[in-house]
């Protein structure tokens, strides 16, 4: 793989990987508007296909503060925001990832013995329990963003809780940004 | 350049989110337009769904109709126009093989309708996927096409193609291309204007023939062959000519929205020995990325872009290639069967021909049904040409990157 | 004629005058003409409902049949635009209309 170009280097990539159904279009679609709302670069592009209900998907999310020109799937992101353990192997996240890796996961333990081969940072949020706690159902992508939040500098909490609140409407919205803000303050560093 | 971002400040409303599709919704809103009617089909269908939502909640005062093929959608704003109203529809991929027909009476008929195209691959077999089969399948139907590589440019070049189709001199149909999924169904920054100096853009021409019972005309009659020629040869001669129009639609847009749009745009290719020739979004971004990688590996690479492909912009392709020592046509669609099988690089060879130039020219077909076309491929196609160049033994066949062997 | 070129025809092959279709003598194609016996015909307007050209004129003629029988219209044909197709001959629902051989044009 030849270097990228210095104008490539100032992107970051994110990649979402979820299963049909849980929201990670919606995810990386968020984090681009709140990167486009502060003035900054962004594109988000789904994984293109016949969507089908609890498939493996990947959304992804081009941040910089240059206009974006590449257009070509991202191969190995900067931070890969893992919906559910298990896709870590599906698509052999700790292998293509750069440097972050935002997983969720029922225990830190889980995380450590997936991850034992990943030299990059860690962040662990038990995504699941926050989400059932604040909207009832297994949907984790808000809560994801609210952990991705504590590694991404190029966008800010009250953006994409906005965002959230005008994305879901106001009764699911608050419910939402509130399950993001805990997993913004519960999200852990593992290594 | 200050003037510029002046002019920004004034004419730019709001700077946000959109998937090209929905930037197309939002300038044919920002247009007013009177009826749109339209057929869902993937990956076009978020045009209309955005655009039904406007209608349905007050936003855009127009005719809205749901009809059950793309051959009625177009026929349905086909009759609308001729009535004098202005018009909008979209469609990509079997549909607008659906419409082709209509298509060629639109132009015959010289009603000035713009479409939206989101470009995607022909089945068999079936593929949702993009690429720009559909529309050279539609570029001998007299119309203007334009094909734009992001979303703000699909919301500008709608705006400018409503000025152009009904521009006096011109009167004619546009299409205005862009990749599906790839540029369709991503979000990137749009500026969105307000809509009153969109409108003071495009004011209506309603000095045109339409039907009118108070002024009757009549329209799409037989034509024997006395006169048939002469009225397709007015067809042929105005989409030449329309050209000077374009260019002047083109000028004074930049001046009134503080942009940059030529007919082509140039990116590093003032010394350029390498050019690639591309258009729409993907293979254009790529070749930019690869060719700034290029570049500090010491090739002098650039990339030229068409974004009017008809008429087809012959002069201004010619002054910036003809210094390049090589030139590679990326096309994202096929014409079987022909010396090359990609469409365009046959048409930039008689372009360099008309001329009496002689240039290396080499054909490349890249990104069909979507087969990703990373950076990578046009840097080492860079290298490729560099390999040509100096050994002078070119290829002589379409390159078919991507492709399994 | 000779003189229009591809630059003076209105753009689209629009026609501007309306009803210019007149000005298309299509009497000429006939090689039969229709011809209404007015003692026969009981004025029911068929043949002017089917006439495709339409070359059946309805015209406010009062007439009197030889058996007494008074009109006030009289059906005739427009020679100049029928075009001797004979549905008029076929549709009456009288017979009173025959088609009859054109003779020396
Ligand atoms: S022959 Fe035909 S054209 Fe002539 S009057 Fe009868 S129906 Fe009309
Ligand atoms: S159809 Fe026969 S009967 Fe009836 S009006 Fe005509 S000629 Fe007379």
């Amino acid at each position: 793989m030849i270097p990228r170009s210095k104008m490539a280097n100032s992107t970051v990539e994110i990649t979402f990987y979820g299963r049909g159904g849980q929201g990670a279009v919606t995810a990386a679609q968020i984090i681009a508007q709140a990167a486009i709302k502060r003035g900054l670069f962004a594109s988000s592009f789904p994984e293109y296909g016949a969507e089908r209900r609890g498939a493996p998907v990947r959304a992804y999310v081009r941040l910089s503060r240059e206009p974006i020109v590449a257009r070509e799937p991202i191969e190995r992101p900067n931070i890969s925001v893992v919906f559910d353990v298990r896709l870590l192997r599906i698509f052999n996240i700790p292998a293509i990832t750069r440097d972050t890796i935002v997983v969720n996961a029922s225990s830190k333990d889980e995380v450590k013995q997936e991850l034992s081969s990943f030299n990059g940072k860690v962040i662990y949020v038990n995504a699941y329990g926050i989400a059932m706690k604040h909207l009832g159902r297994p949907i984790v992508n808000t809560t994801m963003l609210g952990a991705l939040l504590r590694v991404l500098d190029l966008v800010d909490i009250e953006t994409v809780k906005a965002l959230v609140m005008e994305t879901f409407g106001s009764k699911a919205g608050r419910a939402n940004a509130e399950a993001l803000e805990e997993a913004y303050k519960t999200a852990e560093v593992v290594s | 350049m200050t003037k510029a971002l002046s002019i920004r400040e004034e004419v730019v409303k709001e700077r946000v989110g959109l998937t090209s599709n929905y930037a197309a919704a939002y300038a044919v809103k920002a247009v007013d337009v009177d009826v749109i009617a339209a057929y869902p089909i993937t990956p076009q269908t978020t045009i209309i769904e955005k655009l039904a939502e406007f209608v349905a909640n007050g936003e855009l005062d127009a005719e809205y109709i749901p009809v059950e093929s793309e051959h009625s959608a177009l026929s349905a704003v086909v009759g609308a126009a001729a009535a004098g109203a202005r018009v909008f529809t979209a469609t990509s991929a079997q549909g607008l093989e659906f419409m082709h027909e209509v298509l060629h009476i639109t132009s015959g008929l010289r009603l000035p309708v713009v479409m939206a195209v989101p470009g995607r691959a022909l089945s068999a077999p079936i593929s949702i996927h993009g690429d720009y089969q559909d529309l050279m399948n539609a570029r001998d139907t007299g119309w203007i096409i334009m094909i734009a590589s992001t979303a703000q440019e699909v919301y500008d070049s709608i705006i400018m193609a409503y000025r152009i189709a009904e521009d006096r001199r011109v009167l004619l149909p546009v299409m205005v291309s862009y990749d599906g999924f790839l540029m369709s169904h991503t979000t990137e920054p749009v500026e969105l204007y307000h809509e009153e100096y969109v409108r003071r853009f495009t004011p209506r021409n309603l000095e045109r023939y339409r039907l009118d019972p108070r002024k009757p005309i009549t329209m799409g009659v037989i034509a024997s062959p006395e006169w048939y020629y002469e009225i397709k040869y007015q067809v042929i001669h105005t989409l030449k000519e329309s050209k000077a129009v374009i260019r002047e639609v083109h000028e004074e847009f930049n001046k009134a929205f503080g942009t940059n749009y030529g007919l082509i745009e140039k990116f590093m290719v003032d010394d350029a020995d390498y050019v690639l020739i591309t258009y729409g979004g993907a293979s254009s971004g790529n070749a930019k990325e690869a060719a700034r990688r290029a570049r500090e590996r010491g090739l002098r690479a650039g990339v030229v872009r068409i974004r009017l492909f008809r008429p087809f912009p012959t002069e201004e392709l010619i002054e910036a290639i003809k210094d390049a020592k090589v030139v590679a046509v990326i096309d994202r669609a096929l014409t079987p069967g022909n010396v090359y099988e990609g469409p365009v690089a046959s048409d930039v060879i008689s372009a360099l021909y008309s001329r009496g130039i002689e240039k290396p020219v080499v054909s490349v077909v890249h990104g069909i049904s979507q087969r990703t076309m990373f950076v990578e491929d046009f840097y080492n196609l860079y290298k490729m040409l560099d390999e040509y160049s100096k050994t002078g033994k070119y290829p002589g066949s379409t390159i078919f990157m991507g492709l399994r062997t | 004629m000779r003189n229009v070129t591809w630059r003076d025809i209105p753009i689209g092959g629009v026609i501007l005058e309306p009803g210019n279709a007149r000005n298309n003598i299509t009497g000429t194609w006939r090689t039969q003409r229709p011809v209404i016996d007015q003692d026969a015909c009981i004025r029911c307007r068929i043949c002017w409902m089917y006439c495709p050209e339409p070359a059946i004129l309805e015209l406010r003629k009062p007439y009197v049949t030889k058996s007494g029988r008074k009109y006030e219209v009289t059906y005739e044909i427009d020679y100049d635009h029928c075009k001797g197709c004979g549905i008029c001959a076929h549709e009456c629902p009288v017979k009173a209309i025959k088609m009859v051989p054109e003779v020396g044009g």
